[in-house]
């Protein structure tokens, strides 16, 4: 059977993010396995298997690797574990393996965990370092991720005629969500000014234009929907899920179709995925986004790219206030990557998570009004690699 | 010993964007290697020559064993099957190399490059074309010397070179060579810039104003003089360390002397910065690579080739194994053209090599992008003409990594 419209979601938690000296990568995997399992009103005895979204183990000396991560700090064993990773689109891709398993009659409950620790060492000696060291010795010399979507943004900004402070305004609106989240990394508002005064890190951005480096763990457990509808106290629905892989890693910004003013891999996953829901007018249709924020101008685009506004509309969409809490189309009411934090694997789990709850109207302060459909969304690679997942009530 | 008269062909001056003081200062990320191809590239572009043989002269090459001209060969593009030679000895090897590429026949390439630390150093690279005929000049090698005559060296291992007493270097450097062969009206080259003046002056020489303007630019030096007088007659000595020698040059009847010297002077008039760039900091940087890699990849690497794909005719750089825009498998190597127009850039100021990091993205003419660093003592703008220019990119694993960087291009 498809994932679409079979597949729901039965239980899901979030470890709060941010820096965690105290707890270590298998705490906080462990922590959201459990609160996952428990929220589903499940024994960890049901679950007959689980994928592992981590996307960078060797920060943690490779005891993320693999599955026996999750065999370790769960005691899951003997059962089946395996570790995805598709770059910052690593969480996401745990569900949809785990939907995928469900869907293929393998499994009936099945475990998908995000887990990631960054912060054992420095945010410089995160993925700075390894992209600095790591990576391909000549092509990719001189790439930070922020650099990367840098060049992005100061083509963006040329090109439409966008101010600098119109990006300011991303991190601006995401914070003042963030205080309503208290899993959130960053829970305080910030200013225009103090977006705008933050150190440089890549030209025009910022560190509050930045998504912080942070560690965090999210889960989620999946059915088949007939199992929820028999067995659930709450669940959701997979409407839609989408996967598009466009490009090489380091050959993105070489390839002479790349506008830098949006992401194609956007576009085809959100294709797919609306495509799947039956969305045709995505912020008519939608309650709510998650997006990846992962710089200010991220989410401008990814306005345009998931179809929430036209090609050059996203700063405009922004300053409507439309995209705000309250407005007809609200992006990131956790706060987003801005201020939740990017702990790579986590991030997909905790959008869907964040969707979930307000779908099943348990957002608390955050609570969209009868909210019955969101989507998710992740970016990664940079910029080649994509994953919607639409989340909507059930029937 | 007697040598038979070769032609020079063209010629082409590199110096570096930043004069400090009456010196040219290289940037961090250039050495020998990189001076000495960016004059070598210049004219290869103009010329379209193909020579069969590449000799780099430098006294400070990037490796004190295993070479640095084969990476040269690289980035020019002249290789694989060319002979290729490097003398290091002494700033005469700028005419040594001359004289090699005039005894081999054919036609040569002569690259000489200078990145010293001396009081009198200034950094850049010349490089020379030489044909068995043809040219716009006439090369006639004179007398030439080895002796025990240590004035200028650097003993293994020895973290900075010695020089002797200038008093000595008068009584037993270039001036008592140019006495003694009788040269009329020399041009001396010698590493202390202020006795070769003196010299040239006492002798009844052109003058060198070159060293005014770049400091005593090395093995180059002599290479660069040529260049600059073309035009009209000239005799050229350079000695140090106890190697000299010296060259006649005479340049053909039609103009095209006056127009190689034009050139050069053009390169040498261009502004400056007057500030060095921020230092790179190297130390941050422990990069991955790889021996099988480098080799695997030096089309991509040095010689900056693309694949064209045969089928669609797409130009797609770093050469993919299928086509992106039509899936063929069949592709060729094709070397990029070095020009282009900025698309979007940014100033990084986390990449940990220094103060900050500019990083560009170029649509080079003709189709293909380049993303990469911009030169450290340049910044970029969306829509600057640029152009690409060999640089040491690191020293991982204790090689040096060359590949290329974004320079604002050169006002025609």
């Amino acid at each position: 059977m498809p994932i679409a419209g079979e597949v729901a979601i039965v239980g899901w938690a979030t470890t709060e993010f941010g820096v965690h000296h105290e707890r270590g990568y298998l705490d906080l995997l462990a922590e959201a396995a459990f609160g996952a399992v428990e929220d589903a009103g499940l024994d960890l005895a049901q679950v007959e298997s689980a994928w592992l979204g981590t996307a960078e183990p060797g920060i943690v000396g490779l005891v993320p690797d693999a599955g026996t991560a999750v065999a370790e700090a769960i005691g899951f064993a003997p059962r089946p574990v395996t570790r995805v990773a598709n770059f910052c689109c690593t969480g996401m891709e745990a569900v949809r393996a785990a939907a995928l398993d469900i869907a293929a009659g393998e499994h009936r409950l099945v475990l998908a965990i995000g887990a990631e620790k960054m912060r054992d060492v420095s945010p410089r000696g995160s993925l700075v370092a390894r992209t600095a060291n790591l990576t391909h010795p000549t092509v990719a010399k001189g790439r930070t991720a922020p650099g990367q979507f840098a060049l992005l943004a100061n083509r963006y900004m040329e090109r439409w005629g966008v101010a600098r402070e119109t990006l300011a305004r991303v991190a601006v609106k995401n914070h003042e969500h963030a205080t309503r989240n208290p899993k959130a990394h960053f829970r305080r508002p910030v200013s225009l000014e103090e977006v705008l005064a933050a150190p440089l890190v890549a030209e025009p951005f910022g560190t509050l234009d930045c998504t912080p480096t942070t560690d965090g763990a999210a889960a989620a457990v999946v059915a088949p929907v007939e199992w929820a509808r028999e067995h659930a106290s709450h669940y959701v629905v997979i409407r839609g899920f989408g996967l598009a892989v466009t490009g090489g890693y380091y050959t993105t910004f070489y390839d002479p179709d790349n506008d830098f003013l949006g992401f194609r891999s956007t576009r085809e996953a959100a294709a797919v995925a609306f495509g799947q829901a039956g969305i045709t007018e995505p912020r008519r249709q939608l309650d709510l986004v998650e997006c990846h924020d992962c710089f200010t101008v991220t989410e401008l685009v990814n306005y345009e790219d998931l179809g929430l506004c036209g090609r050059g509309e996203g700063a405009a969409l922004l300053e409507s206030g439309a995209t705000a809490a309250g407005g007809d189309i609200p992006v990131n009411l956790s706060g987003g990557l801005q201020s939740c934090g990017h702990p790579v694997g986590a991030t997909g789990v905790r959008m869907i998570a964040e969707i979930a709850d307000h779908v099943a109207g348990r957002a608390g302060e955050r609570q969209v009004e009868g909210a019955r459909l969101g989507a998710a969304h992740t970016l990664g690679g940079p910029g080649v690699i994509s994953t919607v997942c639409v989340v909507g009530a059930p029937d | 010993m007697p040598v038979e008269p070769a032609f020079l062909v063209d010629g082409a001056l590199a110096l570096p964007a930043t004069a400090v003081r009456g010196r040219t200062v290289a940037d961090d990320d250039e050495d020998a290697v990189t001076l000495a191809a960016e004059a070598g590239l210049a004219l290869l572009e103009r010329t379209r020559a193909r020579p069969q043989a590449l000799v780099l002269a430098t006294t400070t090459p990037p490796y004190d064993e295993g070479g640095s001209v084969q990476a040269l060969a690289e980035l020019l593009g002249v290789g694989p099957d060319v002979f290729a030679l490097e003398l290091t000895a002494s700033l005469r090897d700028g005419l040594a190399a001359l004289r090699v590429a005039a005894a081999l026949g054919g036609t040569a390439l002569v690259c000489a490059s200078h990145r010293g630390r001396g009081r009198d150093d200034g950094h850049g690279g010349a490089a020379v074309l030489v044909a068995a005929d043809g040219g716009v000049a006439a090369l006639r090698p004179g007398p030439a010397r080895a002796e025990e005559l240590r004035d200028r060296y650097r003993l293994a291992g020895a973290p900075e070179r010695s020089e002797a007493d200038p008093s000595f270097v008068w009584d037993a450097g270039a001036p008592r060579l140019a006495r003694e062969w009788g040269l009329e009206a020399p041009s001396v080259v010698g590493p202390a810039a202020r006795i070769a003046a003196r010299a040239e002056r006492e002798l009844g020489g052109p003058g060198d104003e070159l060293a005014g303007e770049t400091g005593v630019l090395g093995a180059a030096h002599a290479l660069a003089r040529i260049l600059l007088g073309l035009e009209r007659p000239q005799r050229v000595l350079a000695a140090a360390s106890g190697l000299a020698e010296a060259i006649e040059v005479e340049p053909a009847s039609g103009g095209g002397a006056a127009e190689v010297a034009a050139r050069a002077r053009a390169a040498l008039a261009k502004e400056r910065r007057t500030e060095p760039p921020p230092p790179l900091d190297w130390s941050a940087l422990d990069p991955y690579t790889s021996a099988p890699r480098s080799w695997r990849e030096r089309g991509q690497d040095l010689r900056l080739e693309a694949g064209r794909c045969a089928a669609c005719g797409r130009i797609v750089f770093p050469h993919p194994q299928t086509c992106p825009g039509c899936g063929s498998r069949e592709l060729s190597a094709e070397r990029l053209p070095r020009a282009g127009t900025v698309l979007t850039q940014t100033r990084d100021h986390v990449y940990p090599l220094g103060r900050s990091t500019a990083m560009a993205v170029v649509e080079l003419d003709g189709g293909a992008r380049f993303y990469g660093q911009v030169v450290p003592s340049a910044s970029v703008a969306i829509g600057t003409r640029v152009r690409l220019v060999p640089r040491r990119l690191h020293n991982g694993a204790g090689a040096a990594q060359y590949f290329w960087k974004i320079a604002p291009a050169e006002a025609s």
